[in-house]
């Protein structure tokens, strides 16, 4: 009971304190800057009441779930006796209502935070309640609190999930969907009282925190997709993954757009758009992937229930509410040019931000396709290959960008001496050369990789940007290469075994070993021995007899990897060249991503710091 | 500068020329199978799957099995490669393909399993 009468209470808190905080705004208005804001009122009591009910209710689940109260039909789904007690704490994010309790718990903490140190306009404080608020009633209408009979034992956790990548995978999403929402608050914020350079600085280093986590739980989920899923790749464009994929490329565009604003004031329109629309995104996202719109990716499975439309309606009312925001403001903002000069790293920064733009429409498109023309009547879906088609030459073109970011300058880049520069035909050249070594022989993937080793080398050579740019820069055309060779030159073969019989595959020998099913019957190994090593498929088995997750048999090497899934007899061998670049890609990117964020909120500490110690010096 | 701008918004439009191409290009339009049969380009269909055993043969990675969609409509199927996990028990499966020489020529298999929920006689949404 505890549960469902704490949301509530939020719920209704919430709902008060944004009333109360636009009331008084209304009453203050815009120009209250130097007047003292008043130390407590219905509005900050009424939120940090909201914040701590949010509080109970989360320590109320875990609690739950750690005691086995299997009553909740939550619990009863995700949690059993003999789990154990890390997968016990992750049956919290394991379905749909825990991980938006999660997400409002990181948004509700980070909340109070902000209404102590009032870093926040107050019209920037009211979105960031009305999100909360969003949230909440988002989790009224997905309650983890129901109750079913009373169980004797759980339906434990997916053995899917039971993974130490699947553990951590949500919470650092959710940390970059809540923290996503902080550049979205101070955006609206800034349009409203019309203080456009105000909130840059403030937003930058959550920008970039949110963009770090975002992207490090992307890459977590991709991995964990390679080792456990079994279908042979670490993307497939599904609509979940796509639908944190263009949060992540729009806010990638922010986080460059707001160091730009820093100098520009002509791109103050621009950064106000990719902040706002990065979380209209995640909440677009949270709509398709949760409101069972897309069910097992079959528009035929469009239910119209009511928890769809409640969850259209209300996510649809927050992004009406900030587009009109955004487009009656949008006169009042500077519409100076971004960039003098072609030469000029602010055209470099403004081109590579509309790229990340591109790239996150096209993604927008294809996701959304299956909704759009199911209202127009004929439900139609895209084949991944326009993903993977219509991504490729903005990549390209990215890149190419990239290559160019360390050699021009601020303003005007005099006298480029593009004679110096001829040496990077050698990476590039290397770079072609070792796809035609791999038969890859499409023009645009030769480019592509070849421009990627330039990135690489310019980024060395010529180390004008910060460190922090430097690293992820590389990261990217790491990743790029990694993810070209190892998609484009892989090789696939279908080959019948039966225990004992072996097979040259790739010139390797693999031999299929045995076959062991364990004392329960619910864990089948095959293992095959590969070069002396040993690699299993695992196959979980539920009681029915029924296949629950199945881990492919992996052999890395450093030149690629050997994979291999399959049932009985019939197994699907592959080799992935280099494909360990994809995870070194994404480790650099998200290295760089970490770097920037501590740089940058230690800089503002260290203003605030100096700042302070100037005013008391000064008195 | 105009004309570098120019250019810039030349490629602009034939980049969104080649995209919007293929986009079509790989639209598959969700059909029943009486269009399926009509229809020339690659289509999805979904039906449930006929469980009689001898219905459902896997040989040298090929798989043959039929699918009633619903509006009453049997049609063979086949699909080459691995056997999807938990073939048997899928309640429903949405094929891509093609129609070709009296079967629906399957690239791709998407199944649905019942939820593990039901096994217990529960109703999940």
């Amino acid at each position: 009971m505890i549960g469902v009468i704490s949301l509530f209470l939020a719920c209704i808190t919430s709902i008060i304190s944004f009333i109360a905080y636009i009331s008084r705004f209304a009453k203050d208005g815009n120009n209250n800057k130097s007047e003292k804001q008043p130390t407590s009122s219905l509005a900050d009591f009424s939120y940090k009441l909201s914040v701590i009910c949010i509080v109970i209710s989360s320590i109320f689940l875990m609690y739950v779930i750690l005691t086995d109260k299997f009553q909740y039909f939550y619990v009863w789904s995700y949690s059993s006796h003999s789990l154990e007690l890390s997968y016990k704490i992750a049956a919290f994010w394991a379905g749909q209502e825990g991980s938006f309790l999660l997400w409002l718990l990181i948004h509700a903490v980070l909340g109070l935070y902000f209404q102590k140190n009032q870093s926040m306009n107050q019209p920037a404080f009211i979105a960031y309640v009305m999100v909360q608020t969003l949230l909440v009633i988002l989790l009224i209408i997905k309650n983890p609190f129901m109750l079913g009979p009373a169980y004797p034992d759980g339906m434990g956790l997916n053995p899917l999930l039971q993974n130490f990548w699947m553990v951590i995978h949500p919470p650092i999403i959710f940390i970059g969907y809540a923290t996503l929402a902080i550049p979205f608050s101070y955006a609206i914020g800034g349009l409203i009282s019309t203080k456009h350079k105000d909130w840059i600085d403030k937003a930058l280093p959550w920008a970039l925190l949110s963009w770090t986590f975002l992207g490090a739980g992307i890459f977590i989920g991709g991995y964990w997709a390679y080792k456990t899923l079994g279908w042979g790749g670490y993307w497939g464009w599904d609509p979940v993954e796509n639908s944190s994929l263009v949060p992540w490329l729009v806010s990638g565009a922010l986080i460059h757009l707001l160091q730009l604003a820093k100098i520009k004031p002509g791109a103050f329109r621009f950064t106000y758009f990719s902040a706002i629309y990065s979380f209209i995104l995640v909440l677009y996202g949270t709509f398709l992937t949760r409101s069972g719109v897309l069910n097992d990716f079959s528009v035929h499975a469009f239910s119209g229930d009511d928890s769809a439309y409640l969850l259209g309606t209300s996510i649809f009312i927050v992004v009406l509410t900030a587009t009109l925001i955004l487009v009656f403001k949008w006169g009042s903002v500077y519409a100076a040019p971004l960039y003098q000069n072609f030469t000029s790293r602010e055209f470099m920064i403004t081109a590579g931000s509309i790229l990340f733009l591109g790239l996150a429409l096209l993604v927008l498109v294809g996701m959304s396709t299956p909704l759009i023309t199911n209202f127009l009547g004929n439900a139609q879906n895209v084949s991944t290959k326009f993903y993977n088609n219509s991504t490729l030459p903005l990549t390209t073109l990215l890149l190419f960008m990239l290559i160019l970011s360390p050699i021009v300058t601020w303003g005007q880049t005099k006298n480029v001496k593009y004679k110096q520069y001829l040496f990077l035909a050698i990476p590039f050249f290397i770079g072609v050369i070792f796809c035609l070594y791999y038969k890859i022989i499409h023009p645009l993937y030769l480019v592509t990789v070849g421009l990627a080793m330039v990135v690489i080398a310019i980024h060395i050579i010529k180390r004008q940007l910060s460190l922090a740019a430097i690293v992820s820069h590389i990261g990217l055309a790491i990743l790029c290469i990694g993810i070209i060779l190892s998609s484009v030159a892989s090789q696939q073969e279908n080959v019948s075994l039966a225990v004992g019989e072996s097979n040259t595959v790739y010139t390797l020998p693999i031999t299929y070993q045995s076959k062991t099913i364990n004392d329960s019957h619910n864990e089948m190994k095959q293992t095959f021995s590969i070069e002396g090593d040993t690699i299993s498929i695992t196959t979980k088995l539920n009681d029915l007899g029924t296949i629950a997750a199945k881990e492919p048999a992996i052999y890395s090497t450093l030149s690629g990897d050997f994979y291999i899934s399959g049932n009985d007899h019939s197994f699907e061998i592959s080799f992935k060249p280099f494909i360990f670049l994809v995870w070194l890609g994404c480790i650099f990117i998200t290295l760089g991503c970490l770097l920037a964020t501590i740089r940058h909120f230690l800089a503002k500490k260290i203003s605030y710091i100096t700042l302070k110690s100037t005013v008391i010096r000064t008195m | 500068m105009n004309k570098r701008h120019g250019i810039i918004l030349f490629f602009i439009a034939l980049f969104a020329v080649y995209a919007l191409m293929e986009f079509s290009a790989s639209l598959n339009p969700y059909v029943s199978f009486a269009e399926a049969k009509a229809s020339k380009s690659t289509v999805q269909v979904k039906g449930t799957l006929v469980k009689a055993t001898e219905t459902i043969t896997y040989e040298a990675q090929q798989l043959h099995f039929f699918l009633l969609d619903e509006l009453g409509d049997k049609v063979p199927v086949s699909y080459h490669g691995l056997k999807p996990d938990n073939f048997e028990h899928a309640d429903s499966i949405v094929a891509i393909g093609k129609y070709k020489d009296g079967q629906f020529q399957a690239d791709k298999l998407l199944v649905k399993c019942p939820s593990k929920y039901e096994r217990k006689g529960e109703t999940q949404q």
